[in-house]
């Protein structure tokens, strides 16, 4: 009952949900909670898409994407806890030194 | 499979073992600033080495990993650029980070190092699985390096959490496109996709990918509207990793546009020509008519760089072997012509501050710099007898005879327009120079005195970069000869 199409239409709409959260969230840490949703939905889809082709190469990708976001995330927290010691505040539309 | 093919990339990745090995035996009180001259003498090292490897000039070119890596003249003719890049950057960083106290320099020039070992990578990218890592592993390295002023600067590290976060958008973006893409075509080498693109089908779902792809690699390329993240970043960044971020960064993502566009989706180039062609108009007006109210000099020239990316994008649009050769020439000016203007103004700065106005009285205090910086910012304006005239005449050229051959009168347009903003950005980079030589020196304002000075590293920078400005617009004919060899 759960084809390739299933999967598919849920990848998308993990995908349409992490992009508006980012779009719309102004907290660092929960950007990157749905930049992470719209990776996986990339990661499902290539699931997906590798078990109905029967072709392992998809499978493949999704191990370096995860470790790969893996790696941003925490490089991205690092950053964050570097303002955070001098600030005491993330908020993304409170950093605003640059402009133009 | 040959083992040996990357050697490259094998001698920069020794580079960074060198410098993580050195970082740990040093005792902690010694300043890690011999680092920058062991990093550049090694990307010397490389550079020697590629300069000297020949292109393969037969049909199957020399792969590697089972066609992941592929080692053609493009990815040798990118490679060379990345790693002089690479090497006038780590020369640039030499004081830079000294004059701020970073006790990190171990870790800034293993990042550098790292970075440049990705860049290679995702040039010779011959599958998408390659080209995903290999472009994540330099945008993570250079989100670091960007905030690598951290405690020094907040601006440093707000500029690396805007990066960071619109940089993971556009890998998110690219990475469903790819898992689109996948689904349709049934592989990830990019020599599969081609085969592919020659007989597939158009469809809704095909668009959609080509779209998210496009918009993936025009992040990178910080084509408008995927440009703003660039003037923040170019401006709040350590001067030395704004220079190698805006042409090493640069240079590679016009490689994957053409790497993944023109070879890999070649057969779409009616599809994708329309997206592509939106976003450079965008870029020529956008970025020319933003750069014109900018006070801070950087944020002028990342304007600028982002209008560059857009000239650049040309030779893809064209699609043709004239307009690849024209993209590569253009990508070899503009690196030693950005890399010349990033190293005068970081060198003002220290003094005169990171504001246009502390160009001031600069003809008189160090005529030599200023003339430099005149003559770098005339040859990205497309003045003869600079680097940047040529350039831009080849790319226009190769735009047009694209335009009549193939009869596509919307890239015609997009070439009028170019020629158009490119006069246009004459104005401001005449802001630059008039800074310098016209405007009279505030005696109130601090380091307007004597002349700037300029240490060793930048002094060979400065030396090498306003050689290849002048060779590159005199005497091109010897560097189209190696272009033209690489891209056979």
């Amino acid at each position: 009952m759960f084809g390739v199409g299933f999967f598919l239409a849920l990848a998308f709409a993990l995908f349409a949900v992490g992009a508006f959260g980012v779009l719309t969230r102004r907290d660092p840490l929960v950007m990157f909670m749905c930049i992470e949703m719209m990776f996986n939905s990339g990661n499902l889809a290539l699931v997906a898409l590798s078990r109905y082709l029967g072709l392992a190469s998809g499978h493949a990708l999704v191990f370096f994407v995860v470790a790969v976001a893996a790696a941003e995330v925490a490089v991205g927290l690092g950053i964050i806890i570097a303002i955070f010691r001098t600030e005491k505040d993330v908020n993304v539309d409170h950093l605003s030194e640059l402009k133009g | 499979m040959n083992l040996a093919l990357p050697l490259p990339e094998y001698g920069v990745l020794g580079l960074a073992l060198v410098v993580l090995l050195y970082d740990l035996v040093v005792p902690e009180r010694v300043s890690r600033r011999a680092l920058g001259w062991v990093c550049a003498l090694g990307f010397a090292g490389v550079l020697a080495l590629l300069l000297r490897s020949d292109a393969p000039q037969v049909a199957p070119v020399p792969t590697a990993f089972g066609g992941m890596y592929v080692a053609d003249g493009l990815a040798l003719a990118f490679k060379t650029l990345i790693v002089a890049a690479a090497m006038l950057a780590s020369l640039a960083s030499l004081d830079y980070l000294e004059a701020r106290g970073v006790r990190w320099q171990g870790e800034y020039y293993l990042l550098l190092t790292l970075v440049t070992f990705a860049l290679m990578c995702l040039v010779s990218a011959g599958d998408l699985l390659t080209l995903y890592v290999a472009l994540e592993l330099n945008s993570i390295g250079f989100y670091a390096l960007v905030a690598v002023l951290k405690g020094r600067s907040l601006t440093s590290s707000e500029a690396g959490l805007k990066y960071l976060i619109l940089g993971a958008l556009s890998s998110a973006l690219l990475l469903y496109g790819i898992s689109l893409l996948y689904g349709l075509s049934g592989t990830v080498s990019l020599a599969g996709l081609a085969a592919w693109a020659a007989g597939a089908a158009r469809s809704p779902a095909l668009v959609v990918a080509l779209a998210l792809v496009a918009a993936g690699l025009a992040f990178k390329m910080s084509l408008v509207p995927f440009h703003m993240w660039a003037p923040d970043v170019y401006q709040a960044a350590p001067t030395p990793v704004t220079a190698f971020l805006s042409v090493a960064g640069k240079t590679a993502a016009l490689a994957l546009l053409v790497r993944v566009l023109d070879a890999a989706l070649g057969g779409f180039i009616g599809v994708w020509d329309k997206l592509l062609m939106v976003l450079m108009a965008a870029t020529f007006v956008w970025a020319n008519l933003g750069a014109l109210k900018q006070r801070d000099a950087k944020r002028l020239m990342a304007y600028s760089s982002v209008a560059q990316a857009g000239y650049l994008a040309i030779g893809v649009a064209a699609g043709s072997a004239l307009g690849l050769q024209a993209a590569l020439f253009y990508a070899l000016v503009y690196v030693f012509t950005n890399v010349a203007a990033f190293q005068v103004l970081q060198l003002v700065a220290e003094s005169g501050g990171p504001e246009l106005s502390g160009l001031r009285g600069l003809g008189r205090r160090s005529p030599g710099l200023a003339l430099i910086l005149a003559a770098a910012v005339l040859s990205l304006a497309g003045i003869p007898p600079f680097g940047g005239f040529f350039g831009k005449f080849y790319l226009f050229a190769a735009g047009v005879r694209e335009g009549i051959v193939a009869g596509r009168s919307w890239l015609l347009a997009l070439v009028g327009l170019a020629v158009v903003m490119s006069i246009v950005s004459l104005f401001y980079y005449l802001i630059l120079v008039k800074q310098m030589y016209i405007e009279p020196a505030d005696p109130e304002a601090p380091g307007t005195g004597g002349p700037v000075a300029v240490p060793l590293g930048a002094r060979l920078v400065l030396g090498v970069c306003a050689a290849m400005i002048l060779w590159t617009g005199l005497y091109p004919s010897p560097i189209l000869a190696w272009i033209r060899q690489a891209l056979f």
